[in-house]
């Protein structure tokens, strides 16, 4: 029972409906039962993760065959994501219900986290493209619910008009490929003889017509302009569900599509989407260089790493699937989401995000700004620390396959990103002050939340191939 | 017990922690901690002198940490470590006003361990993982300076990130071409290189002149060095840009000359390993250094432009290519090395009684801090290679090196970077020693002991390596004949030969012993001198309130080159255009962060009409 990965979508989704149905005669106590689903995802992720090998298996729903019906698919690489992505929106929930609980409705906020976890666990897991669509509908319902955490209703406005339109993209592709194929299948479209036979040019529209479908919640370009001010907006625990955990369903989602459909050499699309991405990545590290607010930047930062990972995405399916580039993004993502959670919950910890009021906070509370400097470290890609593998791959990669322009503007951006990271640790650690803030006394969950992140950063920091061979050097190849 | 490189790093970062929660408890104890560690580090590596002692740290997976101690990368390992050494006595004291003192020497071991683990590497992954440590560690270091020290750190953390990635392609490049990182096997396969060799030159050599704080990538040394921490200054300067000077001569010197020496090339000449431009590039290196160091008004940028120029000497002398210009280039590593943290210290020892570091407001201090002003006197003498300290060798060797292959134009500039250096020099000698004290500090006192003992150790160390050079030139000689690079012959302890002449060290500085005892004779017999209150000669004495004067801008030491900066002050000066530069693309991203970012949804309906119809012009 436990092996199939259903759960994962089914019972949030069951767990958020009942809390509805009880809410006439329960008050309080609605976070307890986020956290309380958050955690049994983790668990059945975690045993997902623990039967998992390399090959891609699929969990046919309702006894369909997997050609015509609704099936999940899973291998070692999609459960750790899982696992990965289901412990932080865990540790996001007890944030919100130690701190945040109280900053709007209980209920609602609550079941917007459930439905988050749902949605995020579907998008990863899912191996058909109308449950694709399904839930990014269900994503974005639970990112426009996420994005009002504290009142930014203009910036969670920006979201809505800006995922619903990617929504539309991305059903128009859908709906294309089923007039030409018939099928909705993940893993039977690209078997087909009338895929085989379609125009160059009709699969770059469709390749790309996903990907900008996608972009809203990958923050990718060109739907990425809600970040920035959705990030500054919401509360912590949303941002850390934005960060770390929504944008990993939206960029698997288009990893997927772009390595089980286009995975046999279709040279000639991964150019506008290598394109797509580096523009993407340029733009996101110079607007964060510029940014004044923390939580901003990182929104920003974020935007620059989903251009990079989607970008050496595209180039590992240039011709068959090239694993060095592939494991590289995985790699980066893994890294990436961990080590923003961090910042972003240190951020949470002190309270604050402007760079006037954080300056010189570090003085006062030298632990959380520690354990948010080894975030910032890791991002930055300094060694000891998890990210500097990651560069480390992704240039090995580059280098070694002749990407001589990839690689020039992944370090130009790079050497922004450097400085706008250390910038702010510089910041917090060592300006004088020069506003009056209030600092809360953080509880002691708070300081094992950012230990505990701060833990693995390092524990990859040193043994970087543990994660790499098990998780990362697995293609998604279709059986 | 046998010390291995791996060893001492591995108890570096382990002390690390250590010293960091000792320091919270007690700042003299974390620092005495330091001191012993580093010592220890001295230690260790002097008594690995004659050996090669390969180690390395597991990382579980493809790769591992590797280190190698052999007589190509001593002589580094040997300065770096005195150098650390010496800071960490220094600031047993020295961090007493400190506010971050458990951080500073918590930090200052990751440096430590990654000046070994720089000069130490025997592969380029575990150089540039060091290298990184390095740029992360002084970051902060830097940070915790004066008020500037924040932009400043900025600065050099962009510099150094810029010399890392060029760092970074050229390790995969050569990794992609010889299937491994180590050192031994690049060596080895340098000839097989051929197609990439050019590229990976520029690559690491540009990375290296960054490091170095070379001309035109020296930018960032003003600022850094002027406004980091006092006592991290001497590291910083003393070793760190050192960094820049081993990967120089590891791509100029090292590989061809081992590469060739493998092949049973027994003598290895100029005309494989001379890189004129690169040796013109350390020439206006030494140029843009005195000329800029001349116009400094203060003590510790004024020594961080000499960096520069010193630098230049380095580049200058290894990449000249003869046996005698390479010994004379990594000697003056050592020279550099030392002087630099004497400089550096005695700024710090000021500062640490005087609270400024500006040479306007000093003067006159000889008589209160008698070591500090020794410790400075030796390091300038020896900066601006005056016999018979350890500068006048390595410089001497150099223009050996110039006259013999009859380059004049060089000769000329070396010669000009000497003069010059005396000129800036003796600025800070006569503003902050000489000449009057000012009333504010006329209850200043010496620096406590730690201090004066880590001065005098760089002091004797600078004497003793020039009046007996074999200290200092033997172990590069050793490297040298190693790679076949026909050199200098030394016998004794003091007596150089080389092409042109022969020069006897101790005979030098017995003559200038004598003549320093017939003048100091002189001096006492026949002076008389008259002790002048400060502000006695000026005005009579009076301020003069109509033209606002105050006696500050009558001491002496204002404007104290000013007829000499007019000559040159129309000269621009390169910052001013990185800055012109950054300014311009700061604006560019402020202009994309509005069109895309700063817009609301009318915008974005333009953006989503736009995207469309692109795709509908793909489609049809």
């Amino acid at each position: 029972m436990v092996k199939n990965p259903v759960l994962l979508i089914a019972l949030p989704l069951i767990i958020g409906f009942f809390t509805a149905f009880i809410s006439p005669f329960i008050k309080k106590g609605y976070s307890i039962i986020a956290i309380f689903t958050a955690a049994i995802t983790t668990i059945l992720s975690s045993l997902l993760f623990s039967n998992s090998g390399t090959d891609l298996i699929t969990y046919p729903i309702g006894g369909w065959s997997t050609k015509y019906g609704i099936y999940l698919i899973s291998n070692i690489q999609i459960s750790g994501l899982l696992v990965l992505v289901n412990f932080i929106a865990f540790l996001a929930l007890i944030y919100y219900s130690i701190k945040e609980r109280d900053l709007g409705s209980e209920l609602g906020y609550s079941l917007g986290f459930i439905l988050s976890i749902a949605a995020v666990n579907g998008l990863i897991l899912t191996g058909d493209l109308f449950n694709m669509f399904v839930f990014i509908e269900l994503l974005s319902i639970g990112g426009y619910i996420l994005a009002t955490h504290k009142g930014g209703y203009y910036s969670a406005f920006k979201y809505v008009v800006l995922s619903s339109i990617g929504g539309l993209f991305f059903l128009i592709g859908v709906i294309s490929i089923y007039n030409v194929t018939g099928l909705l299948s993940l893993l039977y479209i690209p078997k087909t003889e009338s895929f085989h036979n379609l125009p160059a040019i009709f699969l770059i529209v469709l390749s790309v017509i996903w990907v900008i479908g996608l972009s809203g919640e990958s923050e990718l370009f060109p739907l990425n302009m809600w970040v920035g001010s959705v990030y500054k907006n919401t509360s912590t625990s949303a941002v850390v569900f934005f960060a770390s955990v929504l944008s990993v369903g939206g960029i698997y989602a288009i990893i997927k599509l772009l390595s089980l459909i286009f995975n046999n050499g279709y040279a000639a699309i991964y150019r506008y989407i290598y394109a797509l991405g580096l523009i993407t990545l340029f733009i996101g590290e110079a607007v964060a260089f510029k940014q004044k607010d923390a939580k901003k930047m990182l929104g920003y930062s974020s935007i620059a790493q989903a251009g990079l990972i989607i970008s050496l995405v595209a180039l590992s399916i240039k011709s068959s699937l090239n694993i060095d580039l592939y494991s590289s993004a995985i790699f980066q993502l893994i890294n990436n989401i961990i080590a923003k959670a961090l910042v972003l919950f240190g951020l949470g910890v002190i309270g604050y995000s402007g760079f006037n009021k954080l300056k010189g906070v570090g003085k006062e509370r030298r632990e959380v700004a520690l354990l948010l400097t080894i975030g910032t470290l890791s991002l930055a890609g300094m060694p000891g620390f998890a990210g500097f593998w990651s560069k480390f791959y992704i240039v090995k990669s580059l280098v070694s396959n002749g990407e001589i322009v990839f690689l020039v503007v992944f370090l130009f951006s790079a050497l922004f990103e450097v400085y706008y990271l250390l910038r702010l640790s510089q910041i917090i650690l060592f300006e004088p002050q020069e506003e009056e803030v209030s600092l809360e006394i953080p509880s002691i969950v708070e300081y094992v939340i950012l230990t505990m992140l701060a833990a693995v950063i390092l524990y990859i920091g040193f043994y970087p191939n543990v994660i790499y061979n098990l998780i990362c050097k697995v293609g998604l190849i279709g059986g | 017990m046998a010390f291995t490189i791996g060893s001492l790093i591995y108890s570096g970062s382990i002390f690390s922690v250590i010293i960091y929660l000792l320091t919270r408890f007690s700042v003299k104890l974390g620092s005495i901690f330091t001191t012993v560690l580093f010592g220890l580090y001295v230690y260790a590596i002097y008594i690995l002198k004659d050996s090669v002692s390969i180690s390395f740290i597991h990382l579980p997976g493809a790769y591992n940490l590797t280190f190698k101690a052999d007589l190509f990368n001593w002589p580094f390992l040997m300065i770096g470590t005195i150098v650390l050494f010496v800071s960490a006595l220094f600031s047993i004291h020295g961090l007493k006003s400190f506010k971050s003192a458990a951080s500073f020497n918590f930090l200052s071991v990751l440096v430590g361990t990654s000046v070994l683990g720089v000069f130490g590497a025997n592969d380029l992954l575990t150089l540039f993982i060091f290298w990184e440590l390095m740029t992360w560690a002084s970051f902060f270091l830097v940070s915790m300076g004066k008020k500037e020290a924040r932009s400043a750190a900025l600065f050099f953390l962009f510099m150094s990130m810029i010399s890392a990635y060029l760092m970074i392609y050229g390790m995969f490049l050569v990794y992609n071409k010889v299937g491994s990182f180590s050192l031994d096997v690049i060596a080895n396969n340098w000839g097989d290189l051929s197609d990439i060799r050019g590229r990976l030159f520029v690559l690491f050599v540009l990375a290296g002149l960054i490091k170095g704080g070379v001309w035109p990538v020296h930018v960032w040394l003003r600022t850094t060095h002027g406004n980091a921490p006092n006592i991290f200054s001497s590291v910083l300067s003393g070793i760190l840009i050192k960094f820049g000077s081993f990967i120089v001569y590891l791509f100029v010197v090292f590989f061809p000359a081992f590469y060739l020496t493998t092949k049973g090339v027994s003598s290895v000449g100029a005309e494989k390993l001379s890189h004129p431009i690169l040796a013109y590039i350390g020439a206006i290196s030494i140029m843009i250094g005195t000329l800029s160091a001349i116009r400094q008004n203060d003590f510790k940028k004024l020594i961080a432009f000499s960096s520069v120029s010193h630098a230049g000497y380095i580049v200058l002398g290894i990449a000249f290519g003869t046996g005698s210009a390479i010994l004379g280039g990594l000697s003056h590593i050592w020279v550099h090395a030392l002087t630099a943290a004497g400089m550096f210290l005695s700024a710090a020892a000021v500062y640490y009684v005087t609270g400024t570091t500006n040479m306007d407001e000093m003067g006159g201090l000889v008589r209160k801090m008698p070591i500090t002003f020794t410790t400075y006197l030796v390091a300038i003498i020896s900066v601006a290679g005056i016999p018979p300290l350890a500068g006048f060798v390595s410089k001497w060797l150099i223009y050996q090196a110039l006259i013999a292959k009859g380059n004049y134009l060089l000769t000329f500039i070396a010669f000009f970077g000497s003069v010059g250096s005396f000129l800036y020099v003796f600025r800070p000698l006569a503003t902050v020693f000489l000449g009057q004290l000012p009333h504010k500090y006329d209850s200043v006192k010496e620096v406590p002991w730690s201090m004066q003992l880590s001065m005098l150790i760089v002091t004797i160390l600078t004497i003793v390596f020039g009046v007996f050079p074999s200290f200092m030139l033997k172990p590069i000689i050793r490297i040298e004949e190693a790679l076949s690079i026909p050199t200098v012959k030394i016998e004794g302890y003091s007596n150089i030969y080389t092409m042109l002449t022969q020069l006897d060290m101790f005979l030098v500085a017995i003559i200038f012993g004598i003549g320093f005892i017939f003048v100091t004779i002189l001096f006492f017999l026949l002076a008389k001198s008259t002790k002048v209150e400060q502000y006695e000669q000026y005005t009579a004495g009076e301020i003069v309130q109509e033209i606002s004067t105050t006696p500050e801008i009558y001491h002496y030491s204002k404007n104290y080159y000013r007829s000499f900066e007019r000559v040159i002050e129309w000269a621009p000066s390169l910052e001013e255009y990185y800055r012109i530069a950054a300014r311009h693309i700061s604006r560019f991203y402020d202009i994309l962060d509005g069109i895309i970012f700063k817009s609301g949804i009318p915008m974005y309906v333009w953006f989503i009409t736009i995207t469309i119809l692109v795709l509908l012009l793909i489609r049809w």
